[in-house]
């Protein structure tokens, strides 16, 4: 059975760190099919499909086609695998080496690393280990319910009901164009 | 209605259509020849009579004008809104109103006389009375049977009469130049002598023609209230337009006040279009539906919208074409160009102040639209006798275009603050709003992309069953909360000054024209400038600080924390008690 693996590193900046470790790993095995989101600038990976950027639609796509998620730790991506239960495999881009603006992704790996369907590549190393033992075919998927915890929700839910009206002012026009517009 | 078939009811509006489409040629003609004639009659005296006569000419009709709107044009809107509205019989109106007119001049003839001799020294004795008695007795039976025209037969007539009226008095002063004998007492003796034909055919003639007969009659208070309630706009609009003149003769200043007159006339004749849009258009401004919010604001903007480029495409026209003033009036007039030019400041800010006026109207607000006519006729009086002594001609431009100011901001500002009223009204006694449509709420949701577009929807469903508009950077993300209203605004990060300027633009207008209770943001830096912002707008403010700040809030978190009523990080450790709250995370 063929593993798909999509590959996504944001669309700011490339990630060559973490893609071509997945590519190299890719080209030794037979029954894996790769797909990456590399960002610009960069060389495209020789073993996988490749996009510079993805649209939501896209995204989502290519999230539900997957077998695994392989990404930096990019907030965005990871609560997506979360929601949509696909197991992620995180690596973080790190300060020092001018992937991002400081270590503020490592620090995330550290809080979410625990949770079931977050697989944490701290390097290249242990990445390739997390790749050889298919690690995201054991273990539960991410399991997060269909939205953020009750109590944040029903706090925020509490707190527009108590917010006073506004004066209603005449509309100078529709806010949006197209359907939906009041009045 | 229902019943009716497509073709009946298509005919039906191409009828309207038609009588509409004619109306207006109507009137556009009728403006059309007014502006010949008035043309002409500019020509002739400015040609013939010397500066300084012709600006005691036209301080003469800024005494009589006041009073004169009051008996011409209040009774004549007068005797139109008793007819048509009210129902009443039309020989009786007229009877009435006439009677006021004749019982009214006597006094109002020797009154104004009196003060136009006292404050105009270079005008004949003889041609103040001609005048004064042509223009408030004799133009007020003409203008009333005019208007008993329009109640009784229709505008088309009506228009006739007024028309005809005017190409004979001009056709008088024709005369009087052809015979060479052009001064002001001629020019008055031919007023005088024209209205009088004029008069004579409307009384004797033309209204019995339409049905309605004179006879002495009492007027009732309610006549007479109807008539002062109508005329008092038109008596603020005439002083704001025709005193300057009259204030420039009394301070001794007649040539000036010739060459200003001239100027202004030139600009009088401009606003024509302006006035057969207003004309054409009024009608429509006057039907009210309440069930539709901002309706009369709405339909202002629209018109505005046509007025204020038309305007300015006047004021080029007149600016450019300004020299070729001495082609009609002759030589003397030189200094008047100059002030065309400056006067041409004052068409665009008359377009913009016309259409609130008329949506005033439709909201039904008589009261606040006279209101702001007096203030502003008001200030424009005190400005003359301040800035005319002083700086003449240029204090009259000046106080012209700063009354029309305050008119403008006074309108605008009451048409907004009633038309709230109307819709909160509404709002209130409409049965088909249940109780929970009373406590929606309008939530601005709002994040920069990525990780904290992704939080924001995980929060969305805490708004339910209200109003909720979605705001981000990229147009595709509209998708993911559709039928969620969405919108798109520039992003804004810390490195760029001008992303920033650029954002918090966007980001006010979007909340003056959205006007949040609630502004909820998952950061990033738009987020931030929209609590900022709303805050100043009196909305309550949510930060949710991204849950990828584990370790500590992040800059635009930590300093948001004064101006967030509600101030969440996603980490528990990361709760302080002079610090966020920790109620939950989004996944």
């Amino acid at each position: 059975m063929t593993d798909k693996l999509f590959v996504t590193v944001g669309a700011q900046m490339a990630f060559p760190r973490l893609v071509d470790e997945v590519d190299e790993w890719i080209a030794r095995q037979s029954d894996v099919e790769g797909f990456a989101q590399i960002g610009p600038e960069v060389d495209p990976p020789r073993s996988m499909d490749h996009v510079r950027s993805l649209d939501p639609d896209g995204f989502a796509e290519r999230v539900a086609w997957a077998d695994v998620i392989i990404s930096h730790a990019g907030m965005g991506t990871i609560i997506t695998a979360l929601v949509e239960r696909v197991p992620i495999v995180v690596m973080p881009r790190l300060g020092d080496l001018h992937e991002t603006r400081n270590d503020h992704q490592v620090a995330t790996l550290d809080r979410f690393e625990c949770r079931p369907g977050i697989f944490a590549a701290r390097d290249q190393g242990a990445l390739v280990t997390l790749l050889e033992t298919r690690a995201w075919q054991h273990g539960a998927a991410g399991s997060a319910e269909r939205g953020g915890s009750r109590q944040l929700l029903d706090g925020l839910a509490e707190f527009v009901a108590a917010a006073p009206r506004r004066r209603r002012f005449p509309r100078l026009g529709p806010v949006t164009r197209g359907r939906g517009s009041r009045g | 209605m229902s019943e009716e078939s497509p073709r009946t009811s298509l005919r039906a509006s191409v009828v309207r259509h038609r009588s509409m489409a004619r109306d207006y040629a109507f009137q556009t003609a009728s403006e059309g020849l007014r502006m010949m004639v008035a043309l002409v009659s500019f020509a002739i005296l400015g040609r013939e009579l010397e500066v300084e006569h012709y600006g005691a000419y036209l301080g003469t009709y800024g005494v009589i004008g006041p009073v004169g709107a009051l008996l011409v044009g209040g009774l004549g809107l007068a005797v139109m809104q008793r007819v048509l509205r009210e129902q009443e019989d039309l020989s009786e109106v007229v009877s009435r109103y006439l009677t006021v007119v004749f019982l009214a001049s006597v006094p109002g003839v020797v009154l104004v006389s009196v003060v136009a001799a006292s404050l105009i020294d270079q005008m004949p004795m003889l041609a103040i009375v001609s005048i004064t008695f042509s223009e408030l007795t004799l133009a007020g039976i003409v203008w009333i049977g005019a208007e008993a025209t329009h109640a009784a037969v229709g505008l088309a007539s009506a228009v006739w009469v007024r028309v005809s009226s005017a190409v004979v008095r001009m056709l008088g002063l024709v005369t009087v130049f052809a015979l060479d004998m052009v001064s002001l007492t001629s020019v008055a003796v031919s007023t005088l002598i024209t209205l009088v034909l004029v008069a004579a055919f409307v009384l004797f003639y033309w209204l019995p023609r339409i049905g309605a007969h004179y006879r002495p009659m009492r007027p009732t208070r309610a006549a007479l209230a109807t008539g002062a309630q109508l005329g008092a706009g038109t008596i603020a609009a005439s002083v704001q337009d025709d005193t300057d003149k009259t204030v420039l003769n009394a301070y001794g200043l007649e040539r000036d006040a010739g060459l200003y007159g001239a100027a202004y006339k030139v600009i009088s004749l401009a606003m024509i279009p302006l006035a057969a849009l207003n004309g054409a258009t009024f009608r429509r401004f006057l039907t009210d539906d309440s069930s539709v919010r901002g309706l009369h604001v709405r339909r202002s903007l629209n018109y505005s919208k046509i007025s204020l480029p038309l305007s300015a495409l006047i004021s080029v026209g007149v600016w450019v074409f300004a020299p070729l003033l001495n082609v009609i009036v002759g030589d003397g007039f030189d200094e008047s160009v100059t002030m065309i030019r400056w006067l041409c400041l004052y068409l665009p800010v008359r377009a913009l102040a016309s259409a609130p006026l008329n949506g005033l109207l439709g909201l039904g607000r008589v009261g606040a639209r006279l209101v702001a006519l007096v203030a502003a006729s008001i200030t424009s009086l005190s400005l003359y006798v301040i800035l005319i002594p002083t700086h003449s001609w240029a204090g009259a431009i000046g106080a012209t275009i700063a009354a029309e100011a305050l008119l403008l901001v006074l309108t605008w500002g009451m048409l907004f603050h009633y038309q709230g009223v109307a819709d909160r009204r509404h709002d209130a006694a409409d049965p088909m709003s249940s109780p929970r449509a009373d406590r929606s709420k309008r939530v601005l949701a709002i994040a920069s992309s990525g990780g904290h577009w992704v939080q924001l929807q995980r929060v969305q469903e805490a708004f339910a069953g209200h109003e909720v508009l979605f705001a981000s950077v990229r147009p595709e993300d509209a998708a993911s909360v559709a039928p969620s209203r969405y919108v798109a605004i520039p992003d804004a990060t810390r490195w760029s000054k001008v992303a920033v300027v650029r954002s918090a633009l966007a980001i006010a207008w979007l909340l003056l024209r959205f006007r949040p209770d609630v502004v909820v943001s998952t950061g990033a830096a738009p987020g931030y400038l929209a609590i900022r912002l709303g805050r100043l707008l009196g909305a309550r403010t949510v930060w949710i600080d991204s849950i990828a700040n584990a370790a500590e809030l992040s800059m635009s978190g930590r300093r948001i924390g004064p101006y967030a009523d509600l101030w969440l990080t996603q980490w528990e450790h990361l709760a302080a008690p002079d610090g966020p709250t920790y109620l939950g995370e989004v996944v």
